[in-house]
């Protein structure tokens, strides 16, 4: 079977993630050769030159933007499939929204607990979406229609937290710091997050990839595939909670990254490759390079450090812009 | 295999749509459901499917209740195929294999195996040529033919098709029925299909189904089917639903009356 261009040019996204991940460790504030880079790797973290810099700093960082946006990718390419609807974002059940109250919480409320800002993001990121789910369950028949109603009402909720949060931190020492958190940032990537991420990324990963044919399945809708056996209710349940757990992750370490789960999907469907529930290694690997991608304008174009989600945003809206212009001159849907 | 309802009551938004119907679909071929729109038609075959929970009544396979069975060894003795089946942005070949859920749990893909029973269905549904095109891309009869053929992959002994004909010009219509008959034939499997064509009830059902009022008539073919089946259509449709003396449905019209058409 040759479908949807499985054969061709499999490479191609693991290159450009391993190409973006080179270029991760290449540049920076002080920039490295690529000879530099190897001695550096081979002489480990107690190396002499850059081999400190690279292991401490860039190795990290580099592995927390390649896994954590491979994570959103897939977190968003979860959330389209059982939603049917190719424009819903990771965020549709206020995950991001839960984990941002949960970490400002502990910003606020736990400042020196160590581990706890990615803890309380982490809680209250899963917290949103149980409320969500357990909303949708008790107001609609429509299930998908539910859950996305519930999400808008625990966003709404979480948002109306957040902005109380902000009301009552010092405008001095703390307002600044949970604004520019917000904005998201890999700034303190450290080989600890990057084992947290791993731990939470891997296995969630695992899971949807092992079930990447029911949620195929699911994408022609509950009742064809109720007919074709699937309990739609049961696997939609376990892609969003696997979903969550990838986008918090992510937003418990490095703060709110919007787009990269909407746009990585878009960009291997663009690719020729239409069914991305089969693609999935190359949302997992488009994501990566994206966020990887983003991280190096962030901390590079300016001596000071810009947040990603500026870059990701930008990224994100020009790229949906072209689409839409691409599908009116093509006659065909923007996803197409 | 025995699909049978019995007695089966469902009510949607307080109205009564099926009331005490029985039905059973063992032997092979087509039975044609007959009933104006909100008969109840898709309600019924939803109902068999075992989407639909009735407020009375079970639905057995081979006279075990079909909710003591998984929703995959359901699916995989009873093949639905709603009126508009969505397809998702994939290509004819992928969505035809999807006809191997009901053999797969979670975790599974399908391997070489099911990829040469999907190309086994398009080609005897003469799709195969359509393999790499979108489902967004081919036309309405060409998209029918690959639900059919997604339900073939799957290979259930009972098939319940909602409105097959609807959007199809004339020669499709009869394409697919012709097909529809010859699979059944050469499978020894039956299928209960709403249509709303009395001709293609005609043409094509072994028996025929009305639904009218909640309660469902069955009519076996024989030598005054045609006969029969306009008697108990026109206490539905009106007077105006006549069968020519060549055997064929019409609507008698004004100007048919004028021009004579159907009169020998």
């Amino acid at each position: 079977m040759k479908a949807d261009g499985r054969n061709r040019a499999s490479w191609l996204f693991p290159c450009l993630w391993l190409a973006m991940l080179a270029l991760s460790l290449l540049a920076g504030r002080y920039a490295m050769t690529p000879g530099q880079v190897l001695t550096g790797l081979l002489a480990g973290p107690a190396g002499e030159g850059g081999a400190a810099l690279l292991w401490n700093i860039r190795l990290p960082r580099a592995l927390l933007t390649a896994v954590g946006g491979g994570g959103l990718a897939l977190a968003g390419l979860a959330f389209q499939t059982v939603f049917s609807n190719p424009l819903v974002s990771p965020d549709i059940l206020g995950v991001a929204n839960g984990c941002s109250v949960g970490a400002v919480c502990a910003m606020l409320f736990f400042p020196g607990l160590a581990g706890g800002r990615e803890l309380s993001a982490f809680l209250c990121g899963l917290a949103a979406v149980a409320c969500a789910l357990a909303l949708a369950r008790v107001t609609a028949k429509d299930q998908v229609l539910g859950m996305v109603l519930a999400g808008i009402v625990i966003s709404g909720l979480s948002s109306a937290l957040l902005m109380l949060l902000k009301f009552v931190a010092d405008p001095q020492r703390q307002l600044p710091a949970i604004e520019y958190w917000l904005m998201g940032g890999f700034q303190n990537g450290t080989w600890e997050r990057v084992i947290s991420v791993l731990i939470l990324t891997v296995p969630a990963a695992a899971v949807l990839y092992s079930g990447r044919f029911s949620l195929k399945v699911l994408s022609l809708g509950d009742e064809q595939a109720q007919a074709l056996g699937l309990r739609p209710g049961r696997v939609r349940l376990l892609a969003v909670g696997c979903a969550t757990v990838l986008v918090a992750a992510v937003v418990a370490s490095a703060g709110v990254v919007s787009w990269i789960g909407l746009m990585a999907p878009h960009l291997v469907r663009a690719a020729g490759r239409r069914d991305v529930t089969r693609n999935m290694p190359a949302v997992f690997f488009t994501g990566g390079a994206l966020l990887m991608g983003a991280d190096l304008f962030a901390r590079t174009l300016t001596a000071a450090e810009i947040p990603v989600s500026i870059f990701t945003s930008l990224f994100g809206a020009v790229l949906l812009a072209y689409f839409l212009v691409r599908s009116r001159r093509k006659g065909a849907e923007p996803w197409n | 295999m025995e699909l049978r309802g019995e007695h089966l009551t469902v009510s949607l938004s307080g109205r009564k749509v099926l009331d005490d119907v029985t039905i059973s679909l063992s032997r092979p071929g087509i039975t044609a459901l007959l009933g104006l729109n909100g008969a109840g038609k898709t309600t019924l075959l939803r109902t068999l499917a075992g989407l639909l929970k009735p407020e009375s009544g079970s639905v057995y396979l081979d006279g075990t209740a079909i909710e003591q069975l998984s929703p995959r060894q359901r699916a995989r003795q009873v093949g639905y195929l709603p009126q508009s089946p969505a397809h998702g942005a994939m290509t004819v070949e992928e969505y035809v294999l999807l006809g191997a859920a009901p053999w797969l749990s979670w975790g599974a893909v399908p391997g070489a195996k099911w990829e040469a029973r999907t190309q086994r269905a398009m080609e005897r549904l003469g799709i195969n040529g359509l393999a790499q095109r979108s489902m967004a891309a081919i036309s309405g009869g060409e998209s029918r033919r690959a639900a059919l053929a997604q339900a073939l992959v799957a290979g259930p002994p009972v098939l319940l098709l909602d409105e097959p004909a609807a959007g199809l010009d004339l020669p499709r219509q009869h394409e697919f029925f012709d097909l529809l008959a010859q699979l059944l034939a050469r499978e020894g499997h039956s299928a209960l299909v709403s249509v709303h064509d009395p001709n293609l009830a005609l043409s094509y059902g072994d028996r025929a189904a009305v639904l009218a009022e909640g309660k469902l008539t069955i009519l076996e073919r024989g030598a005054d089917f045609g006969p029969k089946l306009a008697g108990l259509l026109a206490t539905i449709y009106g007077p105006e639903l006549r069968l020519s003396p060549t055997g064929h449905f019409y609507w008698n019209t004004k100007r048919s009356e004028d021009t004579d058409v159907y009169r020998t």
